[in-house]
């Protein structure tokens, strides 16, 4: 599966079992997070929350 | 059988407990909190998730929502909601006799500079709640602790008007994460790092550390006493009170701990999961 970085426009590789806000480390150094609207795959850049983490 | 993976965004960890859950022959129904409501007292499929949310906000409020349709989650919104408040989860601590860092509360510059006064400086000044170590400052000085609070009280968030300062424990340039998994504690790395906070997100670096039998029982009671039944317990190494715990993480992330130790440690967590759902 595929879909196009919003950060460089280049294509990146998803595996066919991508999951629902999967973070998807691209080659232009970016973390990215998949968007699944229906039938469409997408990506936005990850964005960090304040109370993330442990 | 059936268990749901409960998170927000999937990191590398999501992944591997999603893979490990498959491998044992799990359904597993993903519960994506960006695209899926729940309405309170709704049923799952499963009778029991992992909660793997990042954001505490989130993970608490799922966690009550699920707990309110006869899911049991781990881990429970009690066990999240003390160790996610880090004045709470030390509470609990020292009720059961477990040592940690000297503590106080204080609610105004006033008493933050008294409690400063009783702790001596340098000292660590924290909020209530936090992660990766964000906001946990170390004051060395009156005038620097004197700012500190300022800021705090400036932020707007009245949770900031709460001030946790701690004594700044003098540490053999690590801390310890130990990891609890039902009654077992399998794996600990050591967060090595020439800076005083040592969190792996903060550029600590992750080594193998070893378990005796005084730290797996220190972090088997500290997951305990906050409820955890599956949790990653930052534990320092104090000169002459031994193992002191500083904070139980209740949806640890480990990446860090499978790289350098190579335990399979989202397998252990699917195996403890699956165990559950059976009961």
């Amino acid at each position: 599966m595929k879909a196009k970085c919003p950060v460089c426009g280049r294509e990146v590789l998803l595996p066919q079992d991508v999951l629902p806000g999967e973070v998807v480390d691209h080659d232009c150094g970016v973390s990215l997070e998949v968007v699944i609207d229906g039938s469409k795959v997408l990506l936005k850049p990850l964005e960090i929350g304040e109370d993330w983490g442990e | 059988m059936n268990v749901a993976l409960v998170y927000d965004v999937a990191r590398w960890e999501e992944r591997a407990l999603l893979e490990a859950l498959k491998a044992r022959g799990a359904e597993v129904e993903i519960v994506h909190l960006e695209t899926r409501p729940f309405k309170l007292g709704e049923r799952l499929g499963a009778p029991v998730a992992l909660q793997r949310s990042l954001s505490h906000s989130a993970a608490l409020a799922s966690t009550i929502a699920l707990e309110a349709g006869g899911v049991a989650v781990i881990n429970s919104s009690r066990a999240i909601a003390t160790a996610h408040n880090k004045l709470w989860a030390l509470a609990e601590l020292l009720r059961r006799g477990i040592k940690v860092p000297e503590t106080f509360v204080a609610h105004s510059e006033r008493s933050a500079m008294a409690a400063a006064r009783s702790l001596g400086l340098p000292l660590v000044i924290k909020p209530l709640d936090g992660s990766w170590g964000r906001l946990v400052s170390l004051a060395k000085e009156e005038e620097t602790l004197r700012a500190l609070v300022e800021h705090r009280e400036l932020m707007g968030d009245p949770r900031m008007k709460v001030h946790i300062l701690q004594e700044f424990v003098e540490k053999p340039g690590r801390d310890i994460r130990v990891f609890v998994v039902g009654e077992e504690v399998p794996v600990a790395i050591y967060r090595v790092s020439e800076h005083w906070i040592t969190n792996t997100s903060r550029g600590g670096r992750a080594v193998p550390a070893p378990i005796d039998p005084e730290l797996a029982e220190t972090a088997l009671k500290a997951a305990q006493a906050v409820g955890a039944e599956i949790a990653g317990i930052d534990v320092f190494e104090h000169r002459e009170r031994g193992y002191l715990v500083n904070e139980v993480n209740v949806v640890p992330d480990f990446r860090n701990t499978v790289v350098v130790t190579g335990y399979d440690l989202p397998g252990k967590m699917a195996d403890y999961v699956l165990r559950r759902a059976k009961r």
